[in-house]
């Protein structure tokens, strides 16, 4: 007797079991899903995000609940998705500072392969900027100023690590040069700076700069912005160093790959549907769609590049 | 002249209205609820202004915001928890108030302070706005290291009893700052290998434990069957005008304080009601009552943190830099309707600016009509069976320390902080401090490590002659410390009978 209800004990559990695994990848997705942002609500990623929820909602066939867990540079928010069980009902959606660059700096419970890419939403193009008020015309102005004065020209970031920064360390490096860099919290606090004449040079993405009635200097984009055809990129001023921010879509690593080509279809047919071409350009974010293979291999050269330049300014974690 | 006829008739759209009468009644709930705050208000509010036309959608979040700052009066006054850390200093003198049984004078108090703080920043935002602005930029690492410097001194202000223990208490949340994640270096410090505490101690879910927890937890150790000793006076009541002439000094000087922390980016609500509420305690007519149920307690608080929001407008929206988390979802929100703030902001869209501040003016009088409307049934939870309140308020607490980031972790941290507050009312340490101590303290750590950055590692020429303002703020800061020792030691040796001074 207990020999048999121990054994018709076993079947039942291997047949459920069994059952659960087939309706995970069958079946993706039957319940909401879950789409973490490490960023507050209202915030760039934010916006972006819930932009897309309503169609990739409708694509994917689920309801789609945007959690917003903030703090530390994005890490926290983004090391909860990494926790996160590998079955597609956890996504993140995340610019690339939390995957590029906070690994390198400190001890965080995930690196860039914790994750499995679904696929990239946009690029946000980056400008050097400087107030309307600057004596500096030119980014030849500025090394050269920078050049007489070792030190003393001021740079403004968002905080150590963010992409701001590393346009610092690898301009600094490529032009050889020393200059002040003094972090802000965020955008906002350094446009006050920025405006006030505290800082002298901030680099960040493009939008800021008709926003602010600041002037470019350079552009860190592979090819000139359309926007502003004048201003030169950092490739034609001598330095071969291109740098810009995306956005792009995650799941945790294990995710089965059923769910992962469920997901990267789903995003792509999201990014082309019209309302939400017109909703991201009301937000003057770009589209710039990646699939999930080109997206590891990107991520990846940005990964790399940042830490060789956060290593050369002695901020590698130890 | 023509563009302010054509904002009234964008104004007088039943659309606005509705959406100010449902953004007021809205942001006055969240408000009141322990834990959930201004920004959460709008958030939930910002995806129903996506199908909104713009003035209504403008006046929708302006209606929420003014509301939710004035709603965590309500449950400071009532059940001595600050609905939003901006109301934490009306508790001191609110609650007592209610104690005695003059619940419905106090909500009278706090809701007039609150229209008249509102309205005079609306009256300053409306006619100043391009000016202040110019002025706010002028105001960098150096000045707000200074002002911050200054605002540290009101811990004394709203020490109840010993100052040794309210000085200790404000050091604490000095320290409680720090613990995070480096504002210059980015790395981390003080988070004993435990990775939640790598962004730091969140500040609602500190301030929701040290009050709303640590009211629980005493009450049931207290054992007392009923809330209040007094048969509550339940409903709304103004003081008689010759009490609010009395302090009108406090008034007037609340509303410029708030207006003025308002239009300094990064300083917030919080900060000007306790700059104002140690105003008041140094220099106020009934200085000596403050602490007690005294109505200029009250008064100080509450026009202050709601003289916050017009000033907050100024740089967001003449200058696009949102000075506050909440003035950065309310620029979204602006954004999202396809209106940048910023320099052009007045050229680009005259009738929708003029009808914002129109909506901004109604705004405020309507919060006062509602809030009279609704204290009587407010004032209600003050004859509920205590357990069930109490179990209320719990809920409510751990809902709104859990919403800050979406973490249980937060959670914890309001718990753990529940009992921290409960053992500092046995020890009789003031909980206030510890919050001046957290808000002030990340600003006064960035503004220092930035302004020494600045000036290469010299302290002393922050107040050299290239930073008047430091110099100026720096001077009064001094006064205000020295004067009321010097004070104390005078009257100390011209006999015991001349404690006048103090």
């Amino acid at each position: 007797m207990p020999a048999l209800s121990r054994r018709s004990f076993t079947a039942v559990a291997l047949a459920t079991a069994l059952l659960a695994t087939s309706t995970v990848s069958a079946e993706y997705p039957e319940k909401p899903v879950t789409i973490v942002v490490a960023w507050a609500a209202g915030g760039a990623t934010d916006l972006v995000t819930r932009a897309l929820q309503p169609v990739l909602g409708k694509q994917l066939g689920a309801d789609l609940v945007v959690k917003n867990i903030t703090g530390a540079a994005g890490t926290i928010g983004t090391a909860e998705a990494a926790r996160a069980r590998p079955d597609g009902y956890t996504v993140l959606i995340t610019p690339t500072g939390p995957l590029t660059t906070q690994p390198h700096l400190r001890d965080i419970p995930y690196d860039l392969d914790s994750f499995a890419p679904i696929g990239r939403i946009a690029v946000t193009p980056m400008l050097m900027m400087v107030p309307p008020s600057s004596k500096y015309q030119s980014l030849q102005n500025v090394l050269d100023d920078a050049k007489a004065n070792p030190g003393k020209v001021k740079f403004a970031s968002t905080g150590a690590g963010t992409l701001p920064h590393i346009s610092i360390l690898g301009l600094n490096k490529a032009a050889s040069i020393e200059t002040k860099h003094i972090p802000y919290k965020g955008s906002a606090n350094v446009m006050k700076a920025l405006l006030g004449g505290e800082v002298d040079v901030f680099s960040d993405q493009a939008q800021l700069v008709p926003k602010y009635d600041l002037r470019a200097l350079a552009c860190w984009s592979a090819a000139r912005l359309p926007e502003y055809p004048d201003v030169p990129t950092m490739k034609e001023l001598g330095f071969d160093f291109e740098l810009e921010n995306w956005l792009g879509v995650f799941v945790p690593k294990d995710t089965p790959q059923a769910v992962v080509d469920r997901l990267s279809s789903a995003l792509s047919a999201t990014l082309q549907d019209a309302s939400v071409v017109a909703a991201l350009d009301k937000l003057k974010v770009t589209i710039a769609h990646l699939g999930p293979s080109e997206l590891a291999v990107f991520a990846k050269k940005d990964y790399d590049r940042n830490r060789d330049l956060l290593k050369d300014a002695g901020l590698l974690k130890k | 002249m023509e563009s302010l006829g054509n904002a009234l008739v964008l104004l007088a759209d039943p659309a606005t209205l509705a959406a100010i009468v449902a953004g007021i009644v809205f942001g006055m709930i969240v408000g009141a609820m322990p834990g959930l705050g201004s920004v959460l208000a709008i958030t939930i509010a910002l995806p129903f202004t996506f199908g909104m036309d713009k003035v209504p959608s403008i006046a929708l979040v302006l209606a929420i915001y003014c509301a939710s700052v004035y709603g965590g009066s309500l449950s400071a006054i009532l059940i001595n928890t600050p609905g939003t850390p901006q109301s934490a200093a009306t508790v001191l003198d609110g609650f007592p108030m209610t104690r005695q049984g003059k619940a419905d004078l106090a909500l009278g108090w706090a809701t007039m302070a609150s229209l008249i703080g509102g309205l005079f920043s609306a009256a300053v935002l409306i006619v100043a706005a391009p000016q202040l602005a110019r002025f706010a930029l002028r105001f960098g690492a150096i000045e707000t290291f200074a002002l911050i410097g200054m605002a540290l001194t009101c811990i004394a202000g709203v020490s109840r009893g010993s100052m040794f223990k309210g000085l200790l208490a404000g050091v604490l949340g000095l320290f409680l700052a720090t613990v995070g994640t480096d504002p210059m270096t980015g790395s981390v410090r003080f988070d004993f290998g435990i990775f939640e505490l790598s962004g730091g101690f969140k500040l609602i879910p500190v301030v929701v434990g040290l009050f709303a927890f640590a009211e629980v937890f005493s009450r049931i150790a207290e054992r007392r069957t009923e809330l209040h000793d007094v048969t509550a006076a339940v409903g709304f009541k103004l003081a008689p005008l010759a009490e609010w002439l009395a302090r009108w000094k406090t008034i007037v000087r609340s509303a410029v304080i708030g207006t003025f922390i308002g239009v300094l980016p990064g300083t917030g609500a919080a900060t000007a009601s306790f700059i104002a509420y140690s105003e008041a305690k140094r220099v106020g007519r009934f200085r000596e009552r403050l602490g007690t149920g005294e109505p200029e307690g009250v008064v100080a608080s509450e026009t202050a943190n709601n003289a916050v929001t017009g000033g907050a407008l100024v740089p967001t929206l003449a200058l696009g830099i949102p000075g506050d988390p909440v003035t950065a979802v309310m620029m979204s929100a602006l954004i999202i309707q396809g209106i940048q703030p910023g320099v052009r902001l007045f050229v680009d869209n005259p009738d929708v600016m003029n009808a914002a501040f129109m909506a901004l003016i109604v705004c405020n009088l309507l919060m006062f009509a509602v809030g009279a409307l609704a204290a009587p049934i407010i004032t209600r939870v003050l004859r509920m069976p205590e357990s069930i309140l109490l179990a209320m308020v719990l809920v409510l607490s751990v809902v709104g320390s859990y919403g800050v980031s979406g973490r249980m972790f937060d959670v914890m941290v309001s718990v753990v902080f529940g009992i921290v507050g409960y053992l500092f009312r046995i020890c009789n340490v003031p909980t206030a401090p510890v919050v001046i101590g957290m808000v002030l303290g990340p600003i006064f750590e960035e503004s220092l490590r930035q302004g020494l950055i600045l000036t290469d590692g010299d302290f002393l020429a922050f107040f050299g002659p290239e930073h008047p303002i430091a110099m100026v703020l720096l001077v009064i800061t001094v006064l205000i410390v020295v004067i009321p020792i010097w004070r104390h030691l005078r009257a100390r040796s011209s006999g015991p009978s001349a404690q006048a001074g103090r």
